[in-house]
């Protein structure tokens, strides 16, 4: 699996950069928004099928905001001690770390915050962020089991990453996926400005 | 199509998937389902490389913030990983199968 999604994003990068025209990049946008919709169609139907899904989820009760935490707080954590050795002040390092993968939003905010070069490394850690959950999502779960097999992804365990997790785990960390992704979705405009102000 | 619901409106697309396989979807399908998952999968992460490196500034977005976002991304999912391990280890039912591993 990791190596068919490497594989598959080597060849994107080497069509991109040496045989596409710059025409191709909206069409390649527009695919990709059409293979996710097809994908989590597809995803939605597999989890459909599975009538014993919905029971368990509800038995984990409020334990389930476990993952997204763990994740938010994880990374922040992460992102603080790096910041740390590279010398970053610690309300960017806190700040560039909660974008968790929604490199759309948290690049735009800290662009208004604080000018173009954090945008960009926001912009960046967060894309690189969702290109290494792919790719890391099959080892995770194989190493680490099914829930911490969500938290790469981040706030794209609802959409991009979904399928991944989902070939990689079962139904029921599939829809676990989607909570924390909506969880962690809704905090990254919240956390990204109060960590950048209030650090 | 769901644009109006900004970053949730590719959920949609997942929510009417659950519904068709709850309701009509026939379960002798769900292999081709599988393998429709995997190529959407391959054509999801080459149109997603490909956007990227046609993007006119991509080298330099590259040179001028690479290393330190390689880092960043590279801590943050550690740090993630790392803490849902630990507190799921804790606090949640233990995997019972895989399903790379049933196949």
């Amino acid at each position: 699996m990791i190596l068919f999604a490497l594989g598959s994003l080597l060849l994107g990068i080497l069509c991109g950069y040496f045989l596409f025209p710059p025409e191709a990049v909206p069409v390649m946008d527009r695919l990709m928004s059409y293979a996710l919709m097809l994908l989590l169609l597809s995803v939605g139907i597999e989890v459909g099928t599975n009538k014993t899904v919905f029971r368990k989820i509800r038995e984990y009760n409020v334990r389930i905001l476990v993952i997204p935490f763990g994740v938010a707080v994880g990374s922040i954590a992460g992102g603080l001690l790096l910041g740390f050795f590279l010398g970053m002040p610690v309300n960017e390092s806190a700040a560039v770390s909660s974008g968790f993968g929604f490199y759309s939003v948290s690049a735009v905010i800290l662009r208004g915050l604080g000018g173009a070069q954090l945008g960009t490394v926001a912009f960046m850690t967060n894309v690189l962020r969702e290109l290494m959950a792919f790719l890391m999502i099959p080892f995770v779960a194989r190493h680490f089991g099914r829930y911490a097999a969500v938290a790469p992804s981040g706030a794209t365990a609802m959409d991009t990453t979904l399928p991944v997790i989902a070939r990689a785990t079962d139904d029921e960390t599939a829809l676990i996926a989607v909570i924390s992704g909506v969880v962690l979705t809704a905090l990254v405009p919240v956390l990204v400005p109060l960590l950048y102000n209030l650090l | 199509m769901f644009d109006f619901l900004g970053p949730f409106s590719l959920i949609v697309y997942f929510a009417v998937g659950i519904i068709i396989g709850v309701t009509i979807f026939p379960l002798r399908w769900l292999r081709l389902n599988g393998w429709l998952q995997t190529v959407g999968i391959a054509l999801t992460l080459f149109s997603m490389g490909a956007s990227m490196a046609g993007s006119p500034t991509f080298l330099t977005d590259l040179r001028t913030a690479g290393v330190r976002a390689f880092l960043f991304a590279a801590v943050t999912i550690a740090g993630s990983v790392l803490l849902v391990y630990i507190l799921s280890r804790i606090t949640l039912p233990r995997q019972v199968r895989k399903k790379e591993d049933a196949e």
